[in-house]
């Protein structure tokens, strides 16, 4: 990602509970200023503030889970695609750019612009087509909702809260969204060889008992 | 079923989009397909969570221990939803040491299988229920176990009465696959529980049977425990830290 990309980043601390979300919350609000993006360059090297890192998914459809699936160029495979939040303007790729601040004790959102990483746009699907969109506005199926994230990650320092956000393929335009072959069900995912580390961990956290039978 | 198969870890075998239960009687082609089948257990307090230490616990693994996994038997498995007799029924003694050489069904008198595993998919209580009750089983032996070596009153009446449906309505449990393809069923112990358990006095004045670990420090060690990773994102911190200390 690009180091001069600025991202949302927020204290460790205010992940810690609930309550911790709100007093830091309302100590900004205090203090009339509400941004806490900061460069990546530094964020990345800073183990006290967590990025705030969307796991972009395309599900099949809202009756199967089912989610496309990237072939790399390097040859990993990947379903979510790494989305850095920013409230600036989408530029840089990599980042999901949010058009309003919406950091309160209840906070949610389902809509932002995606700038999708070199890698992702270099992909392929399984049949072959490539990826088509370098900026998309993304409206996801459920709300993205603060601060309840699904895991931490981070290669150096474990300084990502990561949400996922599942968008469903019918938001989309053209042929390779409606092809079932492009897409994968998690544990088929987690049997394979190549997949990429972040969708190791933030996919391992299924609720594969909905899948027993 | 043979008696070697009731003490065999349960197994599920994926086959798109399923996860099917393994009958440990037939034979098993593509091992690398099975899956085994494991509970797991965190307990939260309100200013943390709590790690038990092998003084409380006398398993001689770690010195302390922030989490508890165990894998899980078919008999146990199919002890667990004989609801009346293994989870309505404290025992005195946990036979949760040896633990799974010993598995705990042998020790719960008066228990008769009426049903085997092929009959598992057709009954009421599978899947959910049954990973709960599972749940509920495996906690009441651990904590049996930390009452019995620490010498503290069993609350007989809250593990008969309300454990099952206080594990339900927390909320606290999720389920994850590990990168060895175990499926673990996870209870985060809330501190409402918790306290019914043990006695804040309790758990403050003995620190050589629980430790506190600090949120901040629990999220430096969920680096390295998968479990507490996926937890830390789990936890309804809004309904867990309702109890206060």
């Amino acid at each position: 990602m690009d180091p001069r990309a600025k991202v949302l980043a927020f204290p460790r601390k205010a992940f810690d509970s609930y309550s911790s979300w709100c007093d830091y919350v309302s100590a900004w609000r205090k203090l009339g200023v509400y941004f806490a993006v900061t460069e990546h360059a530094y964020a990345e090297d800073c183990p006290d503030l967590l990025q705030c890192l969307i796991f972009l998914r395309i599900k099949y459809d809202n009756k199967r889970n089912l989610f496309h699936v990237f072939n790399l160029p390097d040859g990993r495979k990947s379903c979510g695609i790494p989305l850095h939040i920013t409230i600036e303007n989408a530029r840089f790729p990599g980042t999901a750019s949010l058009n309003i601040y919406p950091f309160y004790k209840h906070s949610e959102f389902n809509k932002f612009i995606a700038v999708f990483p070199e890698e992702y746009i270099n992909s392929h699907s399984n049949t072959g087509a490539k990826f088509p969109f370098q900026k998309y506005e993304i409206s996801l199926e459920w709300r993205i909702l603060f601060p309840y994230y699904s895991c931490f990650w981070g290669s150096k320092y474990n300084n990502h809260v990561v949400f996922i956000g599942d968008v469903l393929a019918e938001s989309f335009e053209g042929d390779q969204w409606k092809d079932q072959a492009n897409y994968c069900a998690i544990p088929d995912l987690l049997q394979e060889p190549n997949i990429d580390a972040l969708d190791i961990r933030v996919l391992g956290r299924t609720n594969w008992w909905n899948c027993l039978r | 079923m043979r008696l070697d198969s009731f003490n065999s870890i349960v197994q599920f075998r994926y086959n798109t989009p399923y996860f099917s239960l393994v009958d440990p009687e037939e034979p098993q082609s593509r091992p690398d397909l099975l899956h085994p089948l494991y509970m797991e257990y965190f307990f939260l307090s309100p200013v943390g969570f709590i790690a038990f230490t092998d003084q409380a616990v006398k398993f001689n693994r770690e010195p302390s221990y922030l989490s508890f996994r165990f894998p899980v038997t078919y008999g146990d498995f199919l002890a667990c939803s004989e609801v009346d007799r293994s989870l309505l029924f404290v025992p005195k003694v946990s036979p949760l040491l040896d633990y799974p050489e010993k598995p705990i069904w042998k020790a719960i008198p008066n228990l008769t299988f009426d049903y085997t595993i092929k009959d598992i998919p057709k009954r009421h209580d599978w899947p959910h229920t049954r990973l709960h009750y599972c749940s509920a089983y495996f906690l009441m032996h651990l904590y049996v176990r930390i009452c019995e070596i620490i010498g503290y009153g069993i609350n007989s009446s809250f593990l008969i009465l309300n454990l099952i449906n206080s594990i339900y309505n927390s909320r606290t449990y999720f389920t994850y696959i590990t990168p060895a393809q175990e499926l673990v069923y996870s209870l985060i112990v809330p501190p409402k529980i918790l306290a019914a358990l043990f006695s804040e006095r309790f758990l403050k004045q003995h620190p050589e049977y629980a430790v506190i670990v600090p949120m901040a420090e629990a999220v430096l060690l969920s680096s390295e425990n998968l479990g507490l990773r996926y937890g830390l994102g789990r936890i309804r911190v809004r309904c867990c830290m309702d109890y206060t200390w």
